[in-house]
C-alpha cells in the first residue's frame, strides 16, 4: 500500500499537510504472547520485521514496576500473566517500563444474528455478524455480567447492534462489559459533517499490528470497500485501503499517522457517542487495531476515545 | 417595444461573455483558454460601451461557430466538456450544451439590430428591457447543464459523492491526457480513490503510468513512474507492531 502513496505523490505532488493542534507523539505499544513473567519483568514473544526482511519472532522484555496495572476480565494481579496468554502492553510515557497490560482482551461488535440461553448456567450465547471482513463470533454472556451488558443493550434480539469488550477463553469470547457508552446504539441521526477534518468516536477492533479500519471505503476498483456496506452514520469522505489518516486522541492529546488496512463496514452502523472526555459528535469515524489504539493512549477496556481525524 | 427587446439581447450577451471570461480565467486550462477569455472579455466591453456593428457581428459569428464546433465535439469527444465557462463546463457535452449555445447564437444575431449600446439600454432605468433581460437570463440558467451540475455538487460534496468506476474510466478515455499517453494501454492494473481523486494505474515497459481523475471537475493528470521501486507487498517500513525497542 506504500506504493499507492508514491504514485499519488508522483501525479498530484505531496499531499497538503493539515496539521492538528499540538499533541504528544504516540506511545509504542507491544502486543504478543506471554513467554515469562515475574514481578519485575514481562517477556513477550511477537513477530517483527527489521530492514524490510521477513518477519522474525523476537522476545520483548518489558520491565514492570509497582504501578503497572493488569487487566484480565477486570482489574487483576500479576498471576494473570500466564505464559501462552495474549497481551497488549502500553509503556510508560518515557518508554522504559510497562504501565498497563491487557491480557486476552478481545472486542466483538456487529449485528446480532441469534440469541440463545443456557438453562443450566443462565448464560446467554450470542452469535454476532461482524461484517464481511471479520469472522462471525459466538460470545457468551455469563449470568453475572448479563446485567451490565443489558444496560447498554436492552434489546438483545437478532438485528440489533452489539458491542462488547470480551475475554478470550477456551469456549470463545466471554463478554465482560459493553463496548459502548450508549444504550441501544442503533444508527439514528446522520451527522452533517462533510469536511476532511472529522470529529467523533474512535474504537478498536481485534486486529493485529498497527492500522485502522475506516467506515467509508470506496466500493469500486481496488479501494477495498464493500458494495453493500451501510452508509456511514458520520457522513465520511470516501477513501481507500492504504490511505493515510492523521488521528488525534482528544482525551490523551496524542496523535499519530495511521494507514487504512481494512473496511470498517460494521463501525459505519454505529451512531453512538464516546463520553470519555466530554461528549463526542455522533458516529464512529475510525476503528483502530489494538496496538494503534494503545499507541494513542487509549484504554482497551474503556473501548473508545473522542477523536479528531484528518483524512487524505 | 421592439427596441427594448433588442436591447435586452445585448445585455444577455454582455453578461454571458463576462461570465465565460471569468470562468476561463479562474483556472485557465492552457494559453489558448486565456486567449479566448480575453477575446470574450473585450467583446463584452465593446457590446456594453459601443453600438458598433463589427463587435455584434463578431459575437454572432463566434457563437455560430461555437454551436457548430460543439455539435462536432458532441459526436467525437463529448467527455472532454466544452470549457465554455472554464472548469465549471468540464461536464459531458450533451444536447443541452449545444441547445444553449445555439440559443445564444440566436440572441447574438438579434442583438445586431439593437439601436443603442448596452450602457444606453441600462441608462433608461428599469423597464421592459431589464425585465426581458432577467427572464432570458433565468431561462438560460435553467437550460444550462452547468447549473444542474452546480446544484448536484452543492448537494453532495465530491469527497462523499459515490462515482462508479465506469464513469471515471469514460472521463479518462475522453481526456487529452489519455490521447497523449494512454492510447493502447489496455486494462488498468490498479484503481483506487482518495477523496475527490480516483487513481488509475497502467503497467508499461519500464514502469507505470498513473492517471489521477478529479471527481470534482473531471480534470485529468498523468505521471510516468519508473519502477516499481519495490516488489509488491514489500515495504521499507518495520512491521506496524510490535516495534523493536
Amino acid at each position: 500500500m506504500g506504493r499507492r502513496r508514491e504514485l499519488r505523490t508522483a501525479v498530484l505532488g505531496p499531499a497538503p499537510r493539515r496539521l492538528l493542534t499540538s499533541a504528544e507523539p504516540p506511545l509504542r505499544a507491544v502486543e504478543g504472547r506471554i513467554v515469562d513473567a515475574s514481578p519485575h519483568l514481562l517477556v513477550l514473544r511477537a513477530p517483527a520485521r527489521a530492514g524490510g526482511g521477513e518477519p522474525v519472532a523476537y522476545e520483548f522484555r518489558m520491565p514492570m514496576s509497582g504501578r503497572t496495572t493488569v487487566w484480565h476480565g477486570g482489574k487483576a494481579d500479576l498471576s494473570a500473566l500466564v505464559p501462552g496468554r495474549d497481551a497488549v502492553v502500553r509503556p510508560t510515557p518515557d518508554g522504559l517500563a510497562a504501565e498497563r497490560v491487557w491480557v486476552d482482551i478481545l472486542r466483538v461488535n456487529g449485528v446480532i444474528v441469534s440469541v440463545a440461553r443456557e438453562r443450566a448456567s443462565g448464560a446467554h450465547n450470542i452469535e454476532v455478524d461482524q461484517g464481511p471482513h471479520r469472522p462471525r463470533a459466538h460470545v457468551t454472556i455469563p449470568k453475572e455480567n448479563f446485567g451490565f451488558i443489558l444496560v447498554r443493550h436492552p434489546r438483545l434480539e437478532p438485528g440489533q447492534l452489539f458491542d462488547v469488550i470480551a475475554l478470550r477463553s477456551e469456549r470463545g469470547p466471554v463478554a465482560i462489559k459493553p463496548g459502548t457508552a450508549q444504550a441501544g446504539p442503533l444508527a439514528e441521526v446522520p451527522s452533517p459533517a462533510s469536511s476532511t477534518l472529522l470529529r467523533g468516536t474512535a474504537t478498536w477492533f481485534s486486529g493485529d499490528g498497527r492500522g485502522a479500519a475506516y467506515p467509508a471505503l470506496d466500493p469500486y476498483g481496488d479501494s477495498g470497500g464493500c458494495p453493500d456496506a451501510p452508509a456511514s452514520c458520520a457522513s465520511l469522505p470516501l477513501l481507500s485501503l492504504g490511505s493515510s489518516l492523521r488521528v488525534r486522541n482528544d482525551c490523551g492529546r496524542r496523535s499519530a499517522e495511521v494507514d487504512v488496512i481494512e473496511c470498517g463496514c460494521t463501525a459505519a452502523r454505529f451512531c453512538d457517542r464516546c463520553v470519555v472526555c466530554g461528549t463526542s459528535p455522533r458516529g464512529r469515524v475510525v476503528e483502530l487495531t489494538r496496538a494503534s489504539f494503545v499507541d494513542l493512549g487509549g484504554d482497551l477496556d474503556v473501548g473508545c476515545f473522542n477523536v479528531t481525524l484528518v483524512v487524505g | 417595444m421592439s427596441d427594448d427587446l433588442l436591447g435586452a439581447q445585448l445585455l444577455v450577451l454582455v453578461v454571458v461573455f463576462l461570465l465565460a471570461c471569468w470562468g476561463k480565467l479562474h483556472a485557465p486550462k492552457n494559453r489558448a483558454a486565456v486567449g479566448y477569455a480575453l477575446a470574450e472579455g473585450t467583446l463584452a466591453l465593446l457590446l456594453l460601451v459601443s453600438d458598433t456593428l463589427v463587435a455584434r457581428l463578431a459575437a454572432a459569428g463566434m457563437l455560430c461557430a461555437a454551436t457548430w464546433v460543439l455539435t462536432e465535439l458532441r459526436a467525437t469527444r463529448p467527455d472532454e466538456g466544452c470549457g465554455c465557462f472554464g472548469r465549471l463546463s468540464r461536464i459531458r457535452i450533451g444536447r443541452r450544451t449545444v441547445a444553449r449555445t445555439a440559443l445564444l447564437a440566436g440572441v447574438a444575431i438579434a442583438a445586431c439590430w439593437a439601436p443603442v449600446s448596452g450602457l444606453a439600454v441600462l441608462a433608461d432605468g428599469p423597464g421592459l428591457a431589464e425585465a426581458v433581460f432577467l427572464a432570458e437570463l433565468a431561462f438560460l440558467v435553467a437550460v444550462s447543464p452547468e447549473s444542474t451540475a452546480l446544484v448536484h455538487r452543492a448537494a453532495v460534496p465530491c469527497e462523499r459523492r459515490v462515482v462508479p468506476l465506469a464513469d471515471t474510466l469514460r472521463v479518462l478515455r475522453g481526456s487529452a491526457a489519455w490521447r497523449t499517453f494512454g492510447v493502447g494501454l489496455g486494462e488498468p492494473v490498479e484503481t483506487w480513490r482518495e477523496l475527490c481523486w480516483r487513481f488509475v494505474v497502467y503497467r508499461v515497459p519500464g514502469g507505470e503510468v498513473v492517471f489521477a481523475v478529479s471527481l470534482a471537475d473531471r480534470e485529468v493528470r498523468v505521471a510516468h513512474v519508473p519502477g516499481p521501486l519495490l516488489p509488491d507487498g514489500e515495504s521499507t517500513e518495520f512491521l506496524p507492531a510490535p516495534v523493536l525497542v
